[in-house]
C-alpha cells in the first residue's frame, strides 16, 4: 500500500483495496476512501436507516441503551447476579461461552442478546417458516429459476443427458405451478 | 459390531449435480424443546427425557421405519469414529456418547442427531449440489415431527437455539467443495475472504491449513437471523456458484499445464503401487486424482467412486474392515501398520486398471 494513489483519481493515497468476483475472475482496485464511498457499496459511511432497518429494531437498542444508562456503575453489578429463573444460567456464563440454558434464557436476558443478534445476524427479527407453516413454504419459481441456469450450464457443456434431465423436471415443476398458482406466491414472512 | 454400519456409507454412493466441484450439500435445522434445558447444561434425567421422546416420535415416521438408529452410549468407539468419518455425526457426539443418539431414514438420505448442541438437529445430505432438495427433505421431516413434538419458537426470534448463531431459522446449508484449481494458484483466500460480507463463512474441511491438504473447504450460511428459508438459499446458491465458476475457469488454465499432470499421474503412480500408505498421503493423492478424473484423464473412474474412497481409507473405516473380515472381534488390536498396509490394499484394488 506503501506510496500507491488511489486508482481513480489519481491523486489521494491509496487507502482501501476493493476486491470483486467478475465472471470468476477476482479484480482489485486500490482506492482512496473518498472514491471507494462512491464506488463500493461497501465501504459507504453507515448510515442510522441502514443500522437499523425497522422502527421495532430501534425501540429494542434504545430499550437497551436506556437500561444501561442511568445506573450504569449498579447495573454492571446486577448483571453479574442475573440469571435465568427457568435454568439458573448466570448471565455472565452465557457472555463467556456465548451458549444458553434453556428456550427460556432468550426472554431472560433478551436486551442483552438482542444486542448480540444485531452484531452477529445484522437483524433482531426471525422471518422464515414457523411452527404453522405448511411444508410447501419454499417457492417453486424459485426452483425453477434454478433448474433453468442448470439447464443453460449442461447445454453450454454439451452435457445432454443431463439437459433432457433437467428440462423433463422444468415441464413438470411448471405444470405443478400452474396447477397451483397460491403455492409460487412467495412464502409469508411475518410470523403471527 | 454390527455389519449394518457399513450400509451408512450408502448415501455417498449417488452421484449430484455439479459433482466435480460440490462433493456433497447438507442442510440443517436445530430444533429444542421448551423449558427444557439445552443439553450443555441438561440434567441426565433431562436428556434421557428428550431422546425418549425424539424416539417414539421417529417410531411414527414412515421414512424412518427399517432405518438405522445408534444410542451412543451403547456403541463401540470404532463404531462412533466411523460414523463420524462417514460424516454423519459431529466429533462432539462421537466423544460424548451418552444419552446421545442419531436416527438414519431407511434410504440415508436424512437423519436426526439427538442432544448434540440442541436437542434436535435434523439434517439430509445430497451428493453434489443440491440445496433445494436438501431443504426441502428437513423441512418435510420438520413439519411430520412438529405434529407430535413441540419446538421452542419466539415470535419475535424465531427457533430458540443453544448457540445464538443459529437463532432465527436454525437452518445451516453448507456445501463441501473441492478447490484444487483455487488452492494451487493461491486465489482462495481471497474469494473466500470475500463471503463474510454476504452473510456466509468457511472453513478449512480436514482441519487448518487445508490448501496443502487437497483443498477440500466448506462454504456455509452464517446469517440465520433476519432472513428466511429462500434467502437464505438463493444466496447460498449464488455463492457457490461464483466460486464453482472461478474454480472451472482455473481448472481450465491448468489442464495443459504438464506441472499439474505430472502431479496427477504421480499420484495416481503412488496409489496403484504403494505397499503401506497413510490416510494423510492417500487423501493428498485421491485429491489430485480427483482434479484428473475431472479432467477425464481417467475414463473408468467417477467422482462417487473417488468419494466413497475418500470414506473408505479413514482410519476407523480401515479398522472395521479389518475387525469384521475376522467375524468381527472387537478385542483384536489392530497396529498402524496393518492399517497401512490395507489402505494400500484397498487403494490398489480400487483403482487399478484406471489409468
Amino acid at each position: 500500500m506503501d506510496g500507491k494513489l488511489c486508482m481513480i483519481c489519481k491523486k489521494a493515497p491509496a487507502t482501501v483495496k476493493v476486491s470483486k468476483l467478475v465472471k470468476g475472475t477476482v479484480r482489485e482496485v486500490w482506492m482512496c476512501s473518498r472514491c471507494a464511498e462512491k464506488r463500493s457499496r461497501y465501504h459507504k459511511p453507515i448510515t442510522p436507516q441502514q443500522l437499523f432497518k425497522t422502527a421495532s429494531e430501534v425501540e429494542a437498542l434504545l430499550h437497551s441503551l436506556l437500561n444501561k444508562e442511568g445506573e450504569s456503575g449498579a447495573r454492571r453489578t446486577d448483571d453479574e447476579d442475573r440469571q435465568c429463573p427457568t435454568c439458573g444460567l448466570p448471565l455472565r456464563t452465557y457472555r463467556d461461552t456465548l451458549f444458553l440454558g434453556c428456550s427460556d434464557c432468550y426472554e431472560a436476558f433478551g436486551d442483552v442478546l438482542t444486542r448480540d443478534l444485531l452484531r452477529y445476524h445484522g437483524a433482531t427479527f426471525h422471518c422464515g417458516r414457523h411452527p404453522m407453516s405448511q411444508p410447501e413454504t419454499v417457492n417453486p419459481v424459485l426452483k425453477l429459476k434454478d433448474l433453468q441456469r442448470r439447464l443453460e450450464l449442461a447445454v453450454r457443456r454439451e452435457d445432454f443427458e443431463l439437459a433432457a434431465r433437467l428440462r423433463d423436471e422444468i415441464k413438470r415443476l411448471k405444470a405443478q405451478i400452474q396447477e397451483n398458482p397460491s403455492e409460487s406466491a412467495p412464502a409469508k414472512k411475518e410470523p403471527s | 459390531m454390527d455389519e449394518r454400519i457399513f450400509h451408512c456409507d450408502r448415501w455417498l454412493e449417488r452421484s449430484g449435480p455439479r459433482e466435480g466441484v460440490v462433493v456433497s450439500t447438507r442442510a440443517r435445522y436445530a430444533r429444542n424443546f421448551p423449558k427444557i434445558p439445552f443439553p450443555r447444561r441438561a440434567r441426565e434425567a433431562d436428556l434421557r427425557a428428550v431422546l425418549d421422546r425424539v424416539a417414539t416420535a421417529v417410531d411414527h415416521q414412515a421414512e424412518f421405519a427399517g432405518g438405522y438408529r445408534f444410542y451412543m452410549g451403547d456403541v463401540s468407539e470404532v463404531e462412533r469414529q466411523y460414523l463420524r468419518e462417514a460424516h454423519l455425526i459431529s466429533p462432539e457426539m462421537e466423544k460424548m456418547p451418552k444419552h446421545r443418539a442419531l436416527f438414519l431414514s431407511a434410504n440415508l438420505r436424512e437423519g436426526i442427531m439427538v442432544n448434540e448442541e440442541d436437542h434436535l438437529r435434523l439434517f439430509a445430505l445430497e451428493p453434489g449440489l443440491r440445496p433445494y432438495e436438501a431443504l426441502h427433505q428437513i423441512i418435510d421431516l420438520e413439519f411430520a415431527l412438529a405434529q407430535e413434538l413441540p419446538f421452542a419458537f419466539s415470535a419475535r426470534f424465531g427457533y430458540l437455539t443453544s448457540c445464538t448463531t443459529n437463532t432465527g431459522t436454525g437452518l445451516r446449508l453448507s456445501a463441501l467443495l473441492h478447490l484444487p484449481a483455487l488452492s494451487i494458484t493461491r486465489k482462495i483466500r481471497e474469494l473466500l475472504g470475500g463471503l463474510h460480507e454476504r452473510g456466509m463463512t468457511w472453513r478449512g474441511f480436514y482441519g487448518e491449513n487445508t490448501e496443502n491438504f487437497g483443498g477440500f473447504f466448506q462454504v456455509s450460511n452464517e446469517v440465520t437471523l433476519g432472513k428466511d428459508e429462500n434467502q437464505i438459499v438463493e444466496i447460498f446458491l449464488n455463492t457457490v456458484d461464483g466460486i464453482i465458476e472461478a474454480e472451472e475457469k482455473f481448472r481450465q488454465e491448468l489442464s495443459t499445464n504438464s506441472q499439474v499432470l505430472d502431479r496427477i499421474w504421480r499420484a495416481y503412480g503412488i496409489l496403484t503401487h504403494a505397499r503401506l500408505i497413510s490416510t494423510r498421503e492417500a487423501m493428498e493423492l485421491l485429491a489430485f486424482v480427483r482434479l484428473g478424473v475431472d479432467m477425464k484423464l481417467f475414463r473408468q473412474l467417477n467422482h462417487v467412486d473417488i468419494h466413497r474412497l475418500f470414506v473408505a481409507i479413514q482410519p476407523s473405516h480401515i479398522r472395521a474392515r479389518l475387525m469384521l473380515s475376522e467375524g468381527g472381534r472387537e478385542d483384536r488390536e489392530v497396529t498402524e501398520e496393518e492399517r497401512d498396509q490395507a489402505r494400500a490394499d484397498l487403494l490398489r484394488e480400487r483403482l487399478r486398471g484406471a489409468g
